[in-house]
């Protein structure tokens, strides 16, 4: 053990006896993390979209759509016309221009609507803005309910389209059966006959909403209850991308320490501790044991300073934090480990190495949040230990849940680097004997 | 005494070395030479434990090391050709990780580090790293670590190469003083001259057989009765002149002597000539 123990104070001392380096090793993952934190910043952190509306219907459908595009608090709706509406677009200084065409009044009439025409809206997107856009074209689609709604609830528009529909009957009705012709035709004229005292009246006698389209499905945030979770204030960029970013960061420090276990093999240092009564076994633990040390070490560090600068906390278990943390640091030992046995030349190990921690980040979702990927890549993803490293911190930090729900990422994480770590040992008892 | 017999060291399932003998008594030096390839390293891989091998004895003081991996690191001492140590680390720090390393305990190690330094002749340079001291004062250090656990037998790889005359000579004095001290030395070099000044005997391994083995003074003396004899006598007169004079004075030869064969002479021939490098 004492060999061991000295082992592991060297590496530990080597590691100090860089400050900038080491200091390096904690500031770059949390410079690249409130990088990518801000870029991924979820929509309600994000200010107003600003949307150029052109207006050519001056009838009550434009008035509707101008209405409920002014009455959004997540956009900044600037009414003009449509050649500075392309041009502003076209140069990429507003995103979108919405066309509320000549016709739309019209083409909300009963008499189009009983023919099956569509209302339609046109809109000129900037290609470069495409995350606002589709931002712009969802509330389009939830306004488009109100519009339409707000049509529908006036009983002499109502009217007019039941009384268009039963004309329209006879020459819809090929196929259909005499007997379903007959209903339907009773069903309009009942209809009819309903809503005509409410057409005559000047104000409607219940209390109506002042619109249909107030009837919309409103979509209202359910609490999730305590048990799930401490306090859970929704997604945190930050949080996420510290995660991912001290996992990639932790993958390059362990392939330092390949390379500093590679040098030592190379210059004879690695032979003449062999040649001390410290074990092969100690030789390897003490590399693993110490990179893993220094990893969890750098990765407390860079979670305190995610804490002062962006707020990032665990929400949810600490144990389960700290469980993870030290399943992921015993994975890049282990990871490190394997790297120094498996490749032979400091080349080798720094382009495969470089490749295999990059694919394993943005396969595993350190860089972006998995759900962006495909499902194929968040699929191979699961084969990543980076994506149980991320899985797990998101786990206890945003989500606040509790311990359990860290136990499965640091279990995984476990294997991985147990698994690395195991097939290091072989490699290298293998060289050893040959 | 430390004996080493039949000593047969492999590299994965090749014998590379093939029935080493030798002793080391207490107090002395034996030199291990042989051309590039020989087997020298093998052979010390193997001594040391880091590579296969069997052996009919491998003991210290008639105590069997063969079975004892740990008993043998412990009480061998190691001296790489290369500066093998940390060189981000300070002098201090490097030799109380040997040190630990080599499991001395914690009451004995600040003395042991001392001890060092001061073999090293490194008194002033002790919170220095590594790679600010010069060439020589690293290979003084390299020495120093291998000694650090106070070793009943050492074994230095070549560890004067590439060093100025101050610092080979403070080697040379550390080897002396383990050797004083009755310790036991094994020692392969480029240099015959060391051999020479340092060995008490030698061992000329090729291609992986042990070709000779001898004390120093025998070595050198086995040229006694061969064929380059002169005289030597202080005169002005030119040899031709001298030889004239002497034999017609009939004087006869009070004082001759044979010339030393070179250590490098011997171990040509010996050799056969394959090479020059041991």
């Amino acid at each position: 053990m004492r060999g061991l123990y000295w082992l592991i104070r060297k590496d530990i001392s080597i590691f100090f006896s860089d400050v900038s380096g080491a200091l390096m090793t904690i500031i770059m993952p949390a410079a690249l993390a409130l990088l990518l934190g801000s870029i991924f910043q979820p929509p309600g952190d994000m200010g107003p979209i600003s949307i150029l509306l052109v207006n050519e219907d001056q009838g009550p459908v434009g008035k509707a759509w101008e209405m409920r595009l002014r009455e959004r608090q997540d956009l900044n709706v600037t009414v003009t016309d449509r050649e500075e509406a392309v041009s502003l677009v076209g140069r990429g200084l507003a995103p979108m221009a919405i066309f509320v065409p000549t016709d739309a009044s019209e083409k909300l009439s009963p008499k189009e609507l009983s023919r099956g025409t569509m209302p339609r809206l046109t809109i000129l997107e900037d290609p470069a803005k495409q995350v606002e856009a589709m931002r712009v074209r969802g509330v389009l689609t939830e306004l488009s309910v109100m519009v339409v709604g707000q049509r529908l609830a006036d009983p002499s528009f109502t009217l007019e389209l039941v009384q268009q529909g039963r004309g329209r009957l006879s020459e819809s009705m090929d196929g259909v059966s005499p007997k379903s012709s007959r209903l339907l035709g009773q069903i309009l004229s009942n209809t009819e006959e309903l809503i005509e005292p409410f057409a005559a009246l000047p104000a409607l006698p219940i209390p109506f909403p002042k619109t249909l389209g107030d009837w919309a499905i409103q979509l209202d945030a359910e609490p999730f209850p305590k048990e799930m979770g401490k306090q859970r204030e929704g997604y945190h960029s930050y949080s996420h991308a510290f995660a991912g970013m001290v996992c990639m960061f932790l993958l390059f420090f362990g392939l330092e320490r390949s390379k500093q276990e590679l040098r030592e093999k190379m210059d004879g240092t690695h032979f003449r501790v062999a040649t001390t009564p410290v074990s092969h076994g100690t030789m390897l633990l003490g590399s693993w044991v110490s990179t893993s040390a220094i990893a969890l070490l750098s990765a407390l560090i860079t979670y305190g300073v995610g804490w002062v600068t962006v707020d990032v906390v665990v929400h949810g278990s600490i144990p389960g934090f700290l469980c993870t943390l030290i399943a992921m640091s015993w994975m890049v030992g282990g990871f490190s480990l394997m790297m120094g046995n498996v490749c032979q030349t400091n080349q080798t190990l720094t382009s495969l190495g470089t490749l295999i921690v990059l694919v394993m980040s943005f396969v595993g979702g350190a860089w972006a949040p998995s759900f962006v990927l495909s499902d194929f890549l968040q699929t191979l993803g699961l084969w990543m230990p980076t994506s149980w490293a991320t899985e797990g911190l998101a786990a206890v930090t945003w989500r606040g849940l509790e311990f359990g729900a860290a136990l499965g990422p640091a279990l995984a994480l476990f294997a991985f680097g147990s698994a690395f770590g195991c097939l290091a040992w072989l490699l290298s008892w293998k060289r050893s004997h040959s | 005494m430390f004996e080493v017999e039949n000593l047969t060291v492999y590299r994965g399932d090749k014998a590379v070395v093939h029935g080493l003998s030798f002793t080391v008594s207490e107090g002395s030096i034996v030199g291990l030479l042989g051309p590039n390839g020989a087997g020298k390293t093998t052979a010390i891989c193997g001594l040391l434990g880091l590579l296969r091998s069997s052996s009919d004895r491998l003991s210290l003081n008639d105590v069997d090391l063969r079975d004892h991996p740990k008993e043998r690191r412990a009480r061998l001492g190691y001296v790489p050709q290369a500066v093998a140590m940390y060189p981000e680390l300070s002098v201090v720090e490097n030799l109380k990780i040997w040190g630990g390393l080599y499991g001395i305990g914690d009451q004995r190690i600040q003395k042991r580090v001392e001890f060092a330094i001061e073999l090293a002749g490194l008194q002033e340079r002790g919170k220095d790293r590594v790679h600010a001291l010069s060439g020589g004062m690293k290979r003084r250090l390299n020495l120093a670590i291998g000694l650090l656990h106070d070793p009943d037998v050492l074994i230095c790889d070549e560890p004067t190469t590439g060093v100025d005359a101050e610092s080979r000579r403070a080697i040379y004095r550390a080897l002396h003083e383990m050797k004083e001290a009755g310790k036991h030395v094994l020692y392969t070099t480029h240099y015959f001259k060391e051999v020479e000044d340092l060995c008490d005997r030698v061992v000329i391994l090729q291609e992986g057989k042990m070709v000779l083995q001898d004390s120093l003074d025998a070595l050198l003396s086995a040229k006694e009765q061969g064929e380059n004899t002169s005289i030597a006598v202080q005169t002005s007169l030119s040899s031709q002149e001298l030889e004239e004079a002497m034999t017609q004075a009939g004087i006869p030869f009070s004082q001759t002597s044979l010339p030393k064969p070179s250590l490098e002479e011997v171990f040509l021939k010996v050799t056969q000539n394959k090479g020059v490098e041991p």
